[in-house]
């Protein structure tokens, strides 16, 4: 009996370390990085040093985006803080049944700079400097077999103009009154990239078509598909620090169906970035990627703490721009850890991507 | 310079056709059986038969299922009845509200329609109007970039037997518990897929192995529907493709010879291979059709077993019964190589999805189509 209540004794002092603070996401707040931790039901909001900036108490899920703030989800209300941490509270009347499952805190993509989502039963996007909102069912999707919440994932802010996904349609709307300006047809497939160039907003879809739109004149201009020296995606991105945007794109290397299937028989694959800093020469990068999951072979791009993140699904590769350099580093399994302008990125092996964390976690 | 601009042009018909696209006609795919519901012209299709649809004026956006020879809505948490003036509520839902016309005759099963509610899934029998519910546990999954996932787990048969294949475990719900009944081994796994009849409930695995393009196989496991308990477990090598399964749960493929002999001598040939766990029987059948096959389907006769309908490269139609291996060719002339099946039971409907166009075929035998 002694020996029980021993082991009980012990087991409970492990009960802490499980309730232990998560990790859920950094970004660049008033040009700092910043860290948001799940530390029981409450969100924290810590610096690099590990000092609490702020605290928010029985969440549901909490998101933070690179200048554009943190959104805290409680049962009955969003709330939403700039640069300046300043809570801004919008009552929730009914919540979003699925998001109602959620037991212990998520991340959920909620917030991007200038917009928020309000998750409630028919969920809107607001426009958190003119209070115009949106309607938008598209950030829940029900297929054959499942219920998808992808938040703000189908939603892209460009200049003046809001993408949002919605079934096979992209609406182009205007952000500031929120009005819906012109639709586009996905043609069953998927948005690869949104960006924009001068007042025109370019769309490239993951079947390599696209569009080229002039909001203002309502003109839009079909790009066809398999243009050979199209890349796979090209995207603008703004290293910290910089005043202009430069270009990213990627191409695979020899895309013919021929040097695919040599590529699979390799297990290889490689691709090439280049990276054109405004009013330079492009800078290129080759990688190369496994192909042993076939039915797997997914990648995206994504912004954190003024790096930009290459994700495939067995390695990471970080994009920053140091001393007006940029470099390229590779975060994977068998190298766990890189620092990066000021930010330490670790690899998260049981997601398969890198992510950020604290300077006091690095062990070696 | 001809050819891009018509690209072009018909790149922005399709986009502004979009609206027409999604326009009043809504499929409905269900297990074994579908409808084509023309909303505007208050009809709906079962097979060949024409049956009409005294609700509603326009396809609003909303939940649509049909059940027998009457179309359901569901809208703002009511499901109606175009047939009967009933009402029932449902409370707490977990699908979206939708933003245009979908279909969710997959939940379908028998009489009942099972909607996935917070507690589990709210049972509606459509024919005696009672409701039940079967009590489920979700558990939303998270993905990276901050999204949330839900999985609804699978049906077999008309009992309610629940089944989920979810992150590389399939499990069974036995006395509301799930049980696991095996762990997916992930090694040169390609596909995953889970096929439930009434008495038998398959794992299909599709593997190669890499670097070894002559290495595609599928493992076959199946078990009983019943008590769970697996009945066969065998893998085959060989492309096979388009997999189904009939009413029972006999699994049907169609079986592609990988040899470049094969492709040139035997393309005017379907193979395919019929695998029945309960009697522990595989059979291998292949017929000759006029000319290199295009399409192919399946489609449910009244004793509940499947039917193999081919469409060649030259229009040419053949219904094949896989189970005796009978053949013949529909008399109803050339079909165009763009369109869709709609499946009933004994009969289906050639539906053109750009046209709109329904030509009905009935499979019966002897009949030679209509």
């Amino acid at each position: 009996m002694k020996k029980l209540v021993i082991v009980l004794l012990f087991l409970s002092t492990l009960v802490p370390a499980v309730a232990e603070k998560r990790l859920l996401s950094g970004a660049m707040l008033l040009k700092k990085p910043v860290f948001l931790f799940v530390d029981g039901k409450d969100a924290v909001l810590e610096d690099l040093n590990g000092r609490e900036l702020y605290r928010e108490k029985n969440i549901l899920a909490a998101d933070m985006a690179d200048g554009g703030g943190v959104a805290f989800l409680k049962r009955d209300s969003l709330v939403w803080m700039g640069d300046d941490l300043q809570p801004h509270k919008i009552k929730i009347t009914g919540l979003l049944p699925v998001l109602g499952l959620v037991e212990q805190p998520v991340r959920l993509s909620l917030i991007e700079p200038g917009l928020v989502l309000v998750p409630e039963r028919h969920p809107f996007i607001l426009n958190t400097e003119s209070a115009a909102k949106w309607q938008f069912p598209g950030c829940l999707l029900w297929e054959e077999g499942e219920v998808v919440f992808s938040g703000l994932r189908g939603v892209w802010a460009e200049g003046n103009w809001m993408l949002c996904r919605d079934g096979n349609a992209l609406v182009l709307v205007n952000r500031g009154c929120m009005e819906k300006q012109l639709t586009l047809s996905l043609q069953h497939s998927d948005v690869a990239n949104v960006w924009m160039e001068g007042k025109t907003v370019h769309v490239l879809l993951q079947n390599g078509a696209g569009y080229k739109v002039e909001p203002d004149a309502k003109k839009i201009t079909a790009v066809a598909r398999n243009r050979k020296d199209e890349p796979l995606l090209r995207q603008r991105f703004r290293f910290s620090g910089d005043e202009k945007d430069s270009i990213v794109e990627l191409r695979l290397e020899d895309e013919g169906a021929f040097s695919l299937l040599s590529a699979w028989k390799k297990g290889r694959m490689k691709a090439i970035v280049s990276i054109r800093l405004p009013g330079e020469e492009s800078e290129e990068y080759s990688l190369s990627f496994s192909m042993k999951t076939l039915g797997k072979f997914t990648f995206s791009l994504r912004r954190e703490s003024g790096a930009l993140i290459l994700d495939f699904h067995e390695k990471d590769v970080i994009v920053t721009k140091e001393k007006g350099k940029i470099q390229f580093i590779t975060v994977n399994e068998g190298q766990p850890y890189a620092v990066a302008g000021g930010v330490v990125y670790s690899w998260d092996s049981l997601r398969g991507t890198a992510k950020r964390c604290r300077l006091s976690e690095r062990q070696d | 310079m001809k050819k891009t601009s018509t690209l072009i042009f018909l790149i922005l018909f399709q986009a502004m056709g979009l609206s027409l696209l999604a326009g009043p006609v809504l499929v409905l795919r269900g297990e074994r059986c579908d409808y084509l519901y023309d909303a505007e012209g208050r009809q709906a299709w079962q097979g060949t038969e024409l049956f009409a649809v005294e609700q509603w004026k326009t396809l609003e956006p909303a939940y649509y299922f049909a059940v027998k020879q009457s179309i359901y809505r569901f809208r703002d948490g009511v499901i109606s009845c175009s047939g009967r003036d009933w009402k029932v509520k449902v409370k707490d839902c977990l699908l979206p509200i939708p933003s245009v016309a979908v279909s969710i005759e997959g939940m379908v099963s028998g009489n009942c329609i099972y909607l996935p509610v917070r507690a589990g899934f709210l049972v509606l029998d459509t024919r005696s109007q009672s409701q039940d519910i079967l009590t489920h546990q979700w558990q939303p999954s998270q993905i990276p970039g901050g999204a949330l996932k839900l999985s609804i787990p699978q049906f077999s048969g008309a009992k309610e037997q629940l089944w989920s294949l979810e992150s590389g475990h399939l499990r069974h719900l036995v006395n509301g518990n799930w049980k696991e009944v095996v762990m997916v081994p992930e090694k040169d796994l390609i596909e995953a897929h889970l096929l439930a009849g009434d008495r038998f409930v398959n794992l299909l695995l599709f593997k190669v192995t890499q670097g070894d393009l002559g290495s595609f196989r599928t493992r076959l496991l199946s078990f009983s529907a019943d008590d769970g308990h697996q009945l066969m477990d065998r893998e085959f090598g060989g492309v096979l493709k388009n997999p189904a399964v009939d009413s029972r749960g006999r699994v049907i493929f169609e079986y592609v010879k990988a040899s470049i002999f094969s492709a040139f001598l035997g393309r005017n040939k379907v193979r395919w291979r019929v695998i029945d766990p309960g009697k522990n029987k595989v059979k291998d059948d292949s017929v000759s059709v006029g000319d290199k096959r295009r399409h192919l389907f399946y489609v449910e006769n009244k004793q509940g077993n499947l039917l193999l309908v081919v469409q060649c490269k030259n229009g040419d139609v053949f219904v094949i019964d896989p189970f005796n291996g009978d053949s013949r060719k529909l008399k109803v002339g050339k079909f165009g190589y763009d369109y869709t099946l709609i499946r009933g039971v004994g009969n289906g409907v050639f539906y053109n999805e750009k046209t709109g166009n329904r030509v009905a075929v009935s499979f019966d035998a002897g009949s030679g189509g209509s």
